[in-house]
């Protein structure tokens, strides 16, 4: 992490130069990996970094959604001033859900952001005056820039691109300022780190506060990006991908929550030919890198590797073991 | 007492029926290295766990160079003065051990979270990291900043939570059971560091059960036992004490 490996610079240039050939499809499922890629950062911040379960961030994916789009299509504003409108709002309930929540940690707090999902699903089914319910809000806009015409998806994929390089920065930054050191440490041992001095509350709260900032902002960038809004894309379901990109990915890296955002979203598209088969083949691989990548994809060189030093160091030993028999 | 820096009294706690501490005072004078002893389970880290806010009292008072801090959460106290050391050594296992240390010096970063965004950080993160390789250089880690904590031999670990304490920058440090699972060389090597970090103005209150260290080092002694105290004095009046003597080996048979 931090360090740009050729493969690295690779997949940079790949994400640039491939979308110019690909089909209107599949222009589609890269512009959601992208946006998705943003969702899992956002979480692995909190959880991979700090410890801390979410399973509702599509409660913050839906309210930056909704925020931005209802200013949008109702109030005419134009996406530089609605999508700032949502993050705001998604801070500010990340500090509302965050302050009484983060008392707990482990499965409490994942049933409490579970719970906070559902709320914020029912809401905007619910509250038909602001949401116009299940028929869901239309048509909303493409944000507007001079010279750049974003109603291109190949454009929006590469304005979606860009802040995506401007979030990693940002996670790029944080994991590295003192912020990180000791939101790391929290994980570690929440008691020792406040023994040394971390207020362990505020500390929690920011973390928690900023993910979800960085969820709405993502929600944003949807909802401008599909141009119609409903509840149903905001599911329980949406959460528990989010987690699977983070997990599959690789806990705690930034790379690998990229990584785990492209594989969960665009291997159940390339396995739906199987039909009936694809649930079960996908399980099949969900449980694999569980069992033998527990730091995710991005972990496979690695684990790679020292199995194959392993193997070396043993073959080795032989070497000399016969060599000293005469 | 009004020169004392830590002034504990009347502190209880009560883990269901069992009085764990009960009544305790205790007064720390400034400069000097003040012992802790007791029996096993006599309340010494329960005591030290009360007067850093990992557990809460169920009553008393603390007070360090006049805060009170007793029931305080631990970033309170800590940032009042008090830094601790763990029996059961509690680095952050999964971190550097340089990056124990920074964990340390969090408090005096004097850099918030708008400046590290805006990569305007470099120079106090520079600053930390000097003082922090001192800190590893001090207690003979140097040469181990870039090594995972978790994979330090035991004694290295219980250096590194003294390092890491002193990064905090606190007026007494906490030390429980330092020595635990050390070899004669490496507690000699510890008592030198402890005279070092006290002749820089740290005090220090020592929990040990190496007795002939605490003999040693300590200038003043408390006793606990059964969470209450039982005695205090230099370590010549603890010697021969005759409640010290029964509270570890127990009352004579034939005794009047």
């Amino acid at each position: 992490m931090g360090r740009l490996n050729p493969l690295g610079l690779a997949v940079i240039i790949a994400a640039i130069v491939i979308p110019i050939f690909l089909s209107e499809y599949a222009l589609h499922l890269m512009i959601m990996v992208v946006i998705f890629a943003i969702l899992t950062l956002s979480l692995n911040l909190i959880s991979g970094y700090g410890g801390l379960i979410s399973l509702g961030h599509a409660g913050f994916f839906l309210i930056g959604s909704y925020t931005s789009a209802l200013l949008s299509v109702y109030q005419g504003w134009p996406f530089w001033l609605s999508a700032p409108m949502a993050i705001l709002l998604t801070a500010t309930s990340g500090l509302l859900l965050g302050f009484p929540a983060l008392r707990w940690s482990g499965h409490f707090l994942a049933v409490i952001t579970i719970a906070f999902g559902s709320i914020a699903q029912l809401l905007s089914i619910n509250w038909v005056f602001l949401t116009n319910g299940i028929d869901g809000v239309a048509p909303i806009l493409r944000p507007y820039l001079p010279g750049i015409d974003l109603t291109s998806n190949l454009n929006y994929y590469y304005f979606v691109l860009i802040c995506l390089a401007f979030i990693v920065y940002l996670m790029i930054r944080l994991v590295a300022s003192g912020f990180g050191r000791a939101l790391k440490a929290i994980k570690d041992d929440e008691t020792a780190a406040a023994c040394m001095g971390i207020d362990v509350r505020i500390t929690k709260v920011s973390a928690f506060v900023i993910s979800a900032a960085l969820a709405g902002f993502a929600g944003a960038l949807y909802a401008h990006y599909i141009r119609f809004l409903n509840p149903d894309s905001f599911s329980l379901d949406v959460s528990i991908r989010i987690f699977m990109m983070m997990i599959i990915g690789g806990t705690g890296s930034i790379a690998g929550s990229i990584l785990g955002s492209f594989v969960v979203y665009v291997l159940p598209e390339v396995l739906r030919p199987l039909q009936d088969y694809y649930y079960l083949i996908w399980g099949v691989i969900v449980i694999v890198v569980m069992l033998f990548l527990p730091g995710g994809l991005i972990s496979l060189g690695s684990v790679v590797r020292a199995r194959l030093a392993e193997r070396k160091d043993r073959a080795d030993q032989k070497i000399v073991s016969t060599e000293a028999q005469p | 007492m009004t020169d004392s820096l830590l002034t504990v009294s009347g502190l209880c706690k009560n883990f269901g029926g069992l009085a764990a501490l009960d009544d305790v005072r205790m007064s720390i004078r400034p400069g000097t290295i003040h012992g802790l002893i007791g029996p096993n389970g006599s309340g010494k880290s329960t005591f030290i766990n009360v007067v850093t806010g990992v557990i809460q009292p169920n009553a008393g008072s603390v007070s360090i160079g006049g805060t009170d801090v007793a029931g305080r959460r631990s970033n309170v106290v800590n940032a009042a003065g008090i830094a601790r050391t763990f029996q059961n050594l509690r680095l952050f296992r999964a971190m550097t051990v340089l990056d124990n240390v920074l964990i340390g010096e969090h408090r005096h970063l004097g850099y918030g979270l708008g400046s590290a965004l805006l990569m305007r950080n470099g120079p106090a993160e520079r600053r930390a990291k000097e003082q922090a390789m001192g800190l590893l250089s001090d207690v003979g880690l140097s040469h181990r900043a870039e090594t995972i904590a978790g994979s330090l031999p035991y004694g290295e670990q219980r250096l590194l939570e003294i390092a890491r304490a002193l990064a905090t920058k606190p007026k007494l440090l906490m030390l429980d059971e330092p020595l635990a699972g050390m070899n004669p060389t490496e507690m000699d090597r510890v008592v030198s560091i402890l005279r070092e970090i006290v002749s820089r103005g740290v005090t220090i209150l020592l929990v040990e059960h190496a007795v002939r260290v605490v003999m040693s080092v300590c200038d003043h002694i408390s006793v606990l036992n059964f969470g209450r105290n039982i005695a205090e004095g230099t370590p010549r009046e603890i010697q021969g004490n005759e409640d010290v003597i029964v509270a570890y080996l127990g009352r004579r048979r034939h005794a009047a």
